[in-house]
């Protein structure tokens, strides 16, 4: 993919690579509550294992449009359970588009938003959600007389 | 993973099978490695090295490089698209299968509970397979999973959900009553 580049006054050009973007809209999108992790490809994945350092430009791919001096960001997420999917694709639009077009002065013109799974964060919460299913069929049995 | 790609890697496999037998061999010492480097370095077994290694390679470089259709970034997957303020939101199936699974494992008498998600006419469907507890009232499970996956699937997801089918697959043996939810 190419850098964006474009004039920014007659002193001298801005030259952003779309790395930069990467990892700005990555960093928005892990800070919106509700969001797991970014979802890259197996590539981002080893990188990260090799490294040992969170890659936060994996599951983001930006589109330049170098004539409207503007982006695309597709972002691909991993949700956690219990949040409202919509609400959270609302939130990551708006503070993506905010936080790429504050520190960069690129003009966001979409930001499509990937769902591809939801989990839990930690196997304690895991391990609660069980709890708690527990709880609700235990008080149904015994409001009910137990199974069968 | 598409039937081209399981043929690839069952030739990997192959591939990858001979050549650990081989080094195995050398490394026990059954079989000499200046006999294997003097055959292996002539007509016609230098071709067939040639050939084995170069295709042993691009199926390596091949599923080194592998993205699979669902979740890959950059890689479409089967989704539901809603349309948010700024751009599309979309949600994969395969998210609304953790979400039905999830909700459907959560009813009392189900012992186990899968799902499968594809798109309908007004909305998508939801099959669901469910292996029920004994002595539990079939008919009311069936209505109940149908009613609570759909509530939840559409409320979670914002998804019209047009239809949850039930198909319960048997009942559960004796003595498997214990149950807890496993994850999606």
């Amino acid at each position: 993919m190419a850098d964006m580049q474009y004039e920014l006054s007659e002193r001298g050009s801005v030259h952003i690579s779309d790395e930069v973007v990467q990892i700005i809209a990555g960093v928005a999108t892990n800070e919106v509550d509700g969001v797991l992790s970014t979802s890259g490809s197996l590539y981002g994945g080893l990188t990260e294992s090799i490294t040992g350092r969170k890659n936060m430009a994996k599951g983001v791919k930006v589109q330049y449009d170098e004539a409207g001096r503007s982006c695309t960001i597709d972002v691909w997420v991993q949700l956690r359970f219990g949040v409202s999917i919509p609400e959270v694709g609302y939130q990551i639009q708006e503070h993506v588009k905010s936080s790429v077009e504050s520190m960069t002065g690129l003009r966001v013109d979409a930001v499509h938003v990937h769902v591809v799974g939801v989990a839990f964060q930690t196997d304690a919460e895991r391990a609660q959600d069980a709890d708690q299913i527990g709880t609700v069929f235990s008080q149904e049995e015994r409001s009910s007389g137990g199974i069968g | 993973m598409n039937v081209g790609d399981r043929f690839l890697l069952f030739l990997l496999s192959i591939v990858g099978l001979v050549l650990g037998v081989l080094l195995a061999l050398l490394g026990a010492g059954v079989i000499s490695v200046t006999w294997a480097a003097s055959e292996l370095t002539v007509q016609p077994w230098n071709t067939v090295c040639l050939v084995v290694g170069v295709i042993g390679a691009l199926l390596a470089i091949r599923f080194l490089f592998y993205r699979s259709r669902r979740g890959g970034a950059g890689v479409p997957a089967e989704s539901v698209l809603l349309a948010g303020d700024h751009g599309q939101i979309r949600i994969s199936y395969e998210t609304l299968r953790q979400l039905a699974n999830r909700r459907g494992s959560q009813l009392k008498g189900a012992e186990s509970f899968d799902s499968r998600v594809r798109q309908g006419r007004d909305g998508v469907l939801i099959a669901c397979r469910m292996q029920v507890l004994p002595d539990i009232d079939i008919a009311a499970l069936s209505r109940e999973a149908q009613a609570a996956v759909k509530e939840y699937v559409e409320r979670t997801a914002g998804v019209k959900v047009e239809r949850v089918i039930v198909h319960v697959t048997e009942v559960a043996p004796n003595g498997q009553a214990g149950k807890a939810w496993r994850g999606a």
